[in-house]
């Protein structure tokens, strides 16, 4: 095996990725199941029919952006089999899904629930310490993301340096 | 039991079940109207404003990462 070992290219697929898929998990549970907020439900109170429809209009517009943004993660993971000298970590793959998810999640919190105000999580709350346990639970995921990213990639960094010692050993 | 089937039948035949973005009817109008109204652009780039800062956030997270 080469040092010249990579998981970058895994990595920022695994990122890309994460932000998409934080984004249909915030839509699926927030959304459509729980229905806590919609879009714009700050704007537009859901307590007509109307209300309700040009809320759906308005996350259908942001999931398609969050289903594009899935598309380019697999597109990146397409790409990253082809780079050669890959370590397919799928402890570091995993943790690049939370870096993403969580940046989703800080991302989209502190845009939408505290500077547009486009909705808060418990909607009927308005802005409350939901909003800031989101946030929070997006720091914890990006942050637990970027630790296991970082000792997958110790892990192999480890790795090769005892294969590189055994081999110079086997051959002296 | 009599209640609830008269609601059932009320809803299911009622004009403003028509309300979708497309719908020929008087919600319909208004959620057109609504959506497609002064402030659609507006809300357009507020709704995608995240994807923005998303873009720059993993390219400077790519640039730290190891490996």
């Amino acid at each position: 095996m080469s040092s010249q070992v990579v998981t970058k290219p895994l990595t920022t697929a695994g990122i890309v990725l994460g932000i998409g898929l934080g984004g249909f998990v915030d839509g699926i549970v927030f959304h459509q199941l729980l229905q806590t907020h919609s879009m714009l439900s700050a704007r537009f109170p859901r307590t007509t029919v109307a209300n309700v429809e040009v809320n759906m209009f308005w996350d259908g517009v942001f999931h398609s952006f969050t289903w594009i943004v899935t598309l380019i993660g697999i597109g990146l993971l397409f790409r990253a089999q082809g780079v050669r000298n890959i370590f397919w970590s799928g402890r570091a793959f995993v943790g690049s899904l939370f870096l993403g998810w969580g940046m989703f999640n800080i991302v989209e919190g502190v845009i939408d629930h505290h500077v547009l105000h486009l909705h808060h999580v418990i909607e009927s709350r308005g802005h409350s310490i939901f909003d800031a346990m989101f946030l929070l639970l997006g720091a914890v995921f990006a942050l637990g993301g970027w630790v296991t990213i970082r000792s997958a990639v110790g892990i192999v960094s480890e790795d090769l340096t005892s294969r590189t010692n055994a081999s110079d050993h086997g051959r002296s | 039991m009599i209640r609830l089937a008269i609601a059932t039948l009320a809803l299911t035949f009622a004009g403003e079940v028509l309300a979708c973005p497309i719908c020929n009817s008087t919600t319909g109008l208004a959620v057109r109207s609504t959506i497609f109204g002064q402030d659609f652009f507006k809300t357009f780039w507020e709704v995608l404003a995240p994807f923005p800062l998303l873009a720059v956030s993993v390219y400077a997270i790519n640039r730290s990462l190891p490996g």
